[in-house]
């Protein structure tokens, strides 16, 4: 019997000059990348606000939304005044009822410094800060500073502290008011607490607005030409220095504004390519009006920034902040600025200042002794001294509201290669320098010239590895945007690669064989042994992880499926659920629920539902150690794949849902494996060949969306037996073809007979039968897996790696299994399938894992055997091995939460996809159907968003579903006394509109509305659904992702209940 | 029994023979896997979307004429990116029987019409882009429309192009390249798979191959954004010249930039910036230029009945200038109209609407807007009408397609077609199944 083997990845001698160019190009291009970005292209300077006395307050209950209220009270509108607030994940800033600046970012400390004086008034003014998390546990936090200067020079500032109101439900707030209105009386709510986040240190997410931009008061004045014209050109120059010192220019003009500093384009009016996105209204509608009617953030953001293009134009202006340091020079530097004014005078006004290398500031702003070019009325060589007009605040602008500019775009071709030509450069300099010792030592030592060429390319790794690494941090919220782009590193950089040639002198001749140490007496045993060893303690590892907490977090709506169903397993042997007088067997995950209902004989709970999940995540750590084992004959890419996956986010998450993908996954790695231990003999091992089917049947009946795992697994078998046809004839191949064409067809008849008796109305995912040209469709998104899977967070240096060592290591047949089967998967799924979802790909997530490691482990392989080989050198070898450990490191650092939070990895920035973080929490039905049931009186009435969830966790059926846009599938119920649609799980009759909902409403004392999930029942509910239940409905709890409302009769005048029992639950 | 063993004989030999036949075939593939694979993706590729058009139908490779703008309706033509792919492809692997290096050509000629696809769109023919991003930039209006005002229906979304940035050929090459699709990815894959199949034949003619593959749509592309990248230096030195108040020099570069770049020729923005200098330097009273200044300006203050005065002003010594304001007058007849719709002013949308198809036959973006508001001033049949003629432009789109449909629906069912009313909704549910509330609750007759 042949046998497939996979030895170990020798470099030839004939490649060694090869592989020496590869590593000192990847070290030139990596000292090429930091050079541009450092010295090349402009960085966004980030600032970490001072938040001077403020504390960080939450409501004492402990919840995670919270909702904090104060007031402030004026004499006289402010001249200056900024907020700068900051809370964990997200919030939401108010003034007045305006909202002046929100942040999220999941698992961060968001912060933000905002201008707030036009949205401030003499009397009382309310600050408001909503905030909602997503993180536990943990309840929601808040860290404010405000500083007000009212016109006359008093100052008011206030910061966060007990004194601040806070509610965690808006339902508190009697009639029919926001509660960020300041006709609201807070002295009812309850008083916010210190959070226990005082004591300790906390990160704080960086601001791009310098906040001196706000702090410091705008000087300078308004500047006119002498005749007052309707276009001038204002001019100056001013002193830095240093090249590059921090500099900040505001600038703020009557009409259209060029802004030009050292003759680098800042600002443009050139209106090139015009929005025309801007909903249209009537000449004698108010902009105001017309800009509510469009909805959404985007509409919300033109209401609280004004338009420049409508109204008046001394109203409107803004005074914008720009970063200018990039374009400063030591010295003199010009600023030029022309004002295009429609009917009115050219007027300038620009207030700036550069931050000097001890924090000192140095200010510059408009004044008389700018030039002014004069166009109209005047000789156009005129030039004289500007004309003030008055300081900041002069009529007709008043205080002009500040806000940072669009950051500047230099995207163009010319720029593009200057940067090419930069990266270029520095690599050709690298090699050069490369050549250039390797032949003075070669001549100098008299050794081969190839010889030190090798020796000297290993000297580079050292610097990679420390380059990469540093990479790291700019991914990481806690640090600022491009960090490690320092000059100092660079320096560190160049000092590292000169250093460590120092090693020439001593070249310490051709590597031996180690001497046995004495702790290795007994070495063949212990090799043999510790693999074994290791992997235990990465398989408890990993069970530990996954255990910790596992049944936190409430069920969701997906698991509560599954849940339900599994209990028909002890009455006819299937899952299913019975309504309409029916049993409705399981369409899909048909294997899911057993090991549910096994579990389930211990009791129904989140613990043991879970269990299952927990095991086969845990088991799926040792099958990728074998797999590793089994596909490259080594220990390591098993061990380092597994112990990689097991600290995984993700695979810690899903190994804590009792929902299919952790099932899928095992099943898939096993047939994955199976497989393989088949088609690696000639002719291919049937047992395992039937192991394979059974396993792939199982993954099938697991998730039926895995069918997509036969052909790719057929794809692998072509690629590791390419050229070979002879297992075409082996009989035994087309009996597992058959008996997994038996399963598909058997699934797909249930499937169909399942649908058939009985109608049904709505959508849902059920409408997907198999697979189809979804390519074809206007829905097709080519990118989504990639976004989803291959670039998404940590899993961007395992597909880079991959890719990288696809040139090196295709010749290793377990490299080109894995590989394969992750392209044609993500081929398929991308194209055949045509629903998309991020936890379609996670049964074959680990692929990416196990491909990046092993191109990172062939690679170290080749690294060390150029070194043992050609370089002569000990310190050469060192350097080898400093670099695999060095990347093996770098891609364990990465993938979990330890000791980087890389979030901003990913291909779509900061946006975490579906369980990819730590201490999420997705929805918590439990707290919300618990407070209902705790609350509920005789006669009241229950609208659950999911029944079932809500029959489990309230121990008790729901009234109705609320299903006004047909978006959940809902069956019809001819057996009832008013036959109607039913919800498919707890069959409650549903509420298909308005009408239905009033109905109940009216009649019931109370009614309770349970949203959750809130995105989606606020998305695929009617509109005027929800308007009603706006104008009615107090929402009397929230917690993660979902809220309850509670409709009390006719009485929508009087205080609510729900909200009065809230308040005094919260004191 | 006998019958049995004969069958089971024949069994054998059958599977025997297939096999045979199967190994062959093997054998064939994997010695050729490279051209057949290349092949296969290079001509499947023709069928697919290349170009993906926010708002009409999508192009495919068959549909993108050469030397001139598709039209609304595509269809295909033999001077196509697509067609003259096929016949380079068949011709070179005929032709490469006899001699391998006419693979690598051939694989180089197929790269440089993949490379000039996104050069042809931003370069060549700015038209093209120019309704591309019309069309892009008119999706929020109209998804802003169908949420207001049609019932609802949640289908999937598609995907299209954001935040596109115009003002520099860079700029415009990257937007081309945002609407192309799995069709011209395909091709361009198909094209290096030839290219490697060459490579890995021709072991000793490596460099000339590699050279022609990456030089001739290097060199081609070259060719082809050189008069964009002679416009962007002139835009770039007039921008500069109007930061530094110098507005004559700066209409100047703008002037000459238009020359090199037809983009810039047919901007209604730079017509408008030129117009705005003229008149600050008090020169060229009347201009075209100064008209369209005046009329964006009227734009902006929400006056669109002046603006088409002025656009119209602009428009009447023909040349550039005038393609760009009757496009420009058009646009603001659809603006005034929707406008007018707003503030439950039909019948003067429809006018108004009306009169934008006359001033550009192209502007079917506001077909929906109209179908409605026939619907809504009781002109059912009208409203019939103009669905049946949105339909053709709109039927690569299911949620659009779908709407329109609806309509059509709700419009048949008002003048009692019943019949009419549930096909339509048929239609609309089969072409968008998904979350379709409108065509859902209108079949069940709510």
């Amino acid at each position: 019997m042949e046998t497939l083997t996979s030895t170990a990845p020798v470099t030839r001698r004939s490649h060694v000059v090869g592989w020496s160019i590869g590593v000192v190009s990847l070290c030139g291009l990596l000292l090429g990348c930091y050079i541009l970005s450092t010295y090349f292209q402009p960085i966004p300077h980030q600032y970490q606000l001072d938040f001077g006395n403020a504390k960080w307050i939450q409501p004492a209950n402990g919840r995670p939304i919270a909702y904090f209220r104060t007031d402030v009270y004026l004499n006289a509108a402010p001249e200056q005044a900024w907020l700068e607030v900051s809370a964990m994940d997200n919030f939401k800033a108010i003034v007045n009822s305006h909202s002046v600046g929100s942040q999220d970012s999941v698992k961060t400390r968001v912060a933000e410094i905002v201008d707030i004086k036009k949205r401030l008034k003499a009397g009382t003014n309310v600050i408001a800060i909503s905030t909602s998390r997503a993180s536990y546990p943990g309840a929601a936090q808040i860290l404010v500073r405000g500083f007000i200067k009212q016109q006359g020079g008093k100052i008011t500032e206030f910061v966060s502290d007990e004194h601040w109101r806070v509610a965690t439900e808006t339902g508190i707030v009697p009639g029919s008011e926001d509660w960020t209105s300041s006709l609201v009386q807070d002295q009812s709510w309850p008083s916010a607490v210190l959070s226990p986040a005082n004591q300790s240190h906390v990160d704080i997410d960086y601001v791009d607005l310098n906040p001196l931009i706000v702090q410091l008061e705008p000087g300078g004045a308004w500047i006119q030409s002498e005749n007052a014209s309707s276009e001038a050109t204002f001019s100056t120059t001013i002193q830095a220095d240093r090249a590059r010192e921090e500099t900040w220019v505001q600038v703020a003009g009557s009409g259209n504004l060029d802004l030009l500093v050292n003759g680098q384009l800042i600002t443009s009016s050139i209106d090139y390519g015009s929005d025309t996105t801007r909903e249209p209204h009537l000449l004698t509608q108010s902009s105001e009006s017309s800009s509510n009617q469009v909805k959404g953030a985007r509409a919300e953001e033109r209401a609280t920034r004004p338009s420049k293009s409508s109204g008046s134009p001394f109203e409107k202006t803004t005074l914008e902040a720009y970063d200018v340091s990039f374009w400063i020079r030591k010295g003199a530097n010009s600023i030029i600025a022309t004002v295009r004014a429609d009917q009115h005078p050219a007027s300038f006004f620009l207030s700036g200042f550069f931050v000097g290398n001890d924090g000192g500031v140095r200010e510059f702003s408009t004044n008389s002794s700018w030039k002014a070019i004069d166009k109209a009325g005047a000789p156009a060589t005129s030039d004289h001294s500007a004309i003030e007009i008055g300081a900041d605040g002069v009529a007709p602008w008043g205080y002009l509201p500040q806000e940072l500019a669009r950051p500047i775009d230099r995207s163009n071709l010319f720029t593009y290669a200057k940067y090419v030509g930069v990266v270029a450069g520095v690599t050709a300099g690298v090699i050069g320098l490369w050549l250039l010792v390797a032949g003075l030592v070669a001549n100098k030592r008299g050794e081969t010239f190839r010889r030190l060429m090798a020796r000297d390319a290993l000297f580079h790794t050292p610097v990679i590895i420390g380059l990469l690494l540093l990479f790291l941090p700019n991914y990481d919220v806690r640090f600022p945007l491009e960090w490690s782009f320092q000059p100092r590193f660079i320096f560190a950089g160049f000092v590292l690669l000169f250093g460590v040639r120092l090693f020439h002198l001593f070249p310490g001749g051709p590597i031996r064989a180690q001497r046995k140490p004495w702790w290795e007496i007994n070495r063949d045993t212990l090799r043999a042994k510790a693999p074994y060893i290791f992997l235990v303690l990465i398989v408890s590892l990993g069970f530990a992880l996954r255990f910790h907490n596992f049944s936190q977090m409430s069920f969701d709506h997906d698991e509560m499926g599954l849940v339900t169903k599994s209990k028909g397993i002890y009455t006819l042997g299937i899952p299913y659920t019975v309504y309409a007088g029916g049993v409705r067997w399981i369409t899909t995950y048909e294997l899911v629920p057993y090991p549910l209902a096994l579990a389930g004989l211990f009791g129904y709970s989140e613990f043991t539902m879970r269990f299952p999940s927990l095991i086969m995540g845990t088991l799926c750590i040792a099958l990728i150690a074998l797999i590793g084992r089994r596909l490259f004959s080594s220990w390591r890419i098993g061990l380092i794949a597994a112990f990689i996956y097991a600290c995984m986010p993700l695979d810690i998450r899903w190994a804590q849902n009792c929902f299919y993908p952790q099932q899928c996954q095992f099943m898939a790695l096993l047939t994955t494996l199976l497989f393989y231990e088949a088609i690696r003999h000639r002719p291919f091992h049937t047992k395992y060949l039937t192991a394979a089917a059974i396993s792939f049947c199982l993954t099938y009946i697991s998730w039926e969306g895995s069918a997509f795992l036969l052909p790719s697994l057929f794809v692998g078998l072509f690629v590791v037996r390419w050229g070979e046809w002879w297992w075409l004839k082996q009989l035994h191949l087309y009996r597992c073809i058959f008996l997994i064409g038996a399963v598909v067809v058997a699934q797909f008849c249930s499937r169909t007979i399942a649908g058939e008796s009985y109608l049904q109305v709505g959508s849902g995912l059920s409408n997907l039968t198999g697979p189809s040209l979804f390519f074809l469709t206007p829905a097709y998104q080519p990118l989504f897996y990639i976004n989803k899977l291959l670039f998404s967070e940590n899993h961007v240096p395992f597909t880079i790696m991959a890719l990288i060592g696809l040139p090196f290591c295709w010749s290793q047949s377990g490299y080109r299994y894995l590989f394969s089967m992750l392209v044609s998967l993500w081929v398929c799924h991308t194209n055949f399938l045509a629903a998309l979802a991020p936890r379609y790909c996670y049964y074959y997530q680990p692929f990416v894992i196990m491909t990046g490691v092993a191109a990172t482990v062939l690679l170290y392989d080749r690294v060390l055997a150029l070194a043992r080989r050609e370089s002569y050198s000990p310190v050469g070898w060192i350097c080898a091995h400093t670099a695999g450990i060095g990347v093996i490191l770098f891609l364990f650092l990465q993938s979990n939460e330890w000791l980087f939070r890389d979030y901003e990895l990913s291909d779509t920035g900061n946006t975490p996809g579906l369980m990819t973080r730590m201490g999420m929490y997705r929805y918590n039905y439990r707290d919300a159907d618990h407070y209902v049931k705790d609350h509920l009186q005789p006669g009241d009435v229950v609208l659950p968003g999911i029944p079932h969830v809500y029959a489990f966790y309230a121990g008790q059926p729901g009234d109705y579903f609320l299903d006004t846009l047909l978006a959940s599938k809902v069956p019809y119920n001819q057996l009832l006394s008013e036959p109607r649609f039913v919800d498919k799980f707890g069959g409650l009759p549903v509420v298909r509109n308005l009408a239905e909902l009033k109905e109940i409403t009216n009649r019931a004392p109370r009614t309770w509305i349970i949203f959750a999930p809130y995105a989606s029942f606020e998305k695929l509910t009617a509109a005027n659904v929800l308007e009603y239940l706006n104008q009615n409905a107090k929402i009397v709890y929230e917690t993660y992702r979902a809220k309850v409302f509670l409709i009390e009769g006719h009485s929508e005048t009087q205080p609510t209940r729900g909200g009065m029992r809230t308040a005094q639950m919260a004191e | 029994m006998k019958l049995f063993e004969r069958l089971w004989a024949w069994a054998v030999r059958t599977f025997a023979r297939l096999t045979k036949w199967a190994e062959a075939l093997g054998n064939f593939w994997a010695k050729y896997w490279l051209a057949i694979a290349g092949t296969f993706f290079v001509v499947g590729s023709t069928v697919l979307k290349w170009i993906e058009s926010p708002f009409t139908s999508d192009l495919k490779g068959l549909q993108i004429p050469i030397f001139h703008p598709p039209t609304l309706l595509p269809h295909m033509t033999l001077l196509s990116f697509g067609v003259i792919g096929i016949l380079i492809l068949v011709a070179g692997l005929f032709v490469s029987r006899y001699s391998l290096i006419v693979a690598g050509a051939t694989a180089a000629i197929l790269l440089t019409i993949f490379a000039l696809v996104p050069a042809q769109i931003a370069f060549i023919q700015p038209t093209m882009l120019q309704r591309l991003t019309e069309e892009d930039q008119t999706m929020p209006l109209e998804n802003s429309f169908n949420k207001k005002d049609l019932p609802q229906n949640y289908g999937a979304a598609e995907i299209i192009p954001k935040r596109m940035t115009l003002y520099s050929a860079w700029g415009r090459f990257v937007a081309a390249w945002s609407f192309l699709r799995l069709g011209w990815y395909c091709f361009g894959l198909g094209a290096a798979l030839i290219a490697v199949y060459a490579l890995s034949k021709l072991r000793g003619q490596r460099g000339v191959i590699t050279l022609a593959c990456l030089g001739l749509p290097l060199a081609a592309l070259a060719i082809v954004a050189l008069p964009a990248l002679v416009g962007q230096l002139y835009f770039s030195r007039g921008a500069l010249a109007k930061a530094e108040g110098r507005n004559e020099d700066a209409i100047a570069n703008f002037r000459t930039s238009m020359r090199w770049d037809t983009w810039n020729a047919l901007s209604i923005d730079l017509y408008g910036t030129i117009g705005e200098l003229q008149k600050l330097a008090n020169i060229s009273y009347d201009s075209p230029e100064r008209h369209i200044s005046t009329a964006l300006a009227m734009e902006k203050l929400s006056n669109y009945e002046q603006a088409v005065f002025e656009l119209d002003l602009a428009a009447r010594d023909g040349g550039r200038v005038a393609i760009a304001a009757r496009r420009e007058a058009a646009r603001a007849h659809i603006l005034l109209g929707l406008a007018l719709y707003n503030a439950n002013g039909y019948g003067g949308a429809i006018s108004n609407w009306q009169q934008a198809l006359v001033e550009d036959p192209d502007q079917v973006y506001e077909l929906p807007y109209l179908a409605r508001a026939y619907y809504n001033v009781g002109n059912f049949e009208a409203s019939i009408d103009t669905v049946i003629k949105l339909v053709p432009y709109v039927r690569d789109h299911n949620q659009s397609l779908a709407d329109a449909y609806s309509l059509a629906a709700d419009s048949s069912a008002k003048i009692g077609r019943f019949d009419d009313a549930r096909d339509y909704f048929n239609l609309s549910l089969a072409v968008d199944p998904i979350e379709n509330y409108w065509a859902l609750t209108g079949l069940a007759g709510e």
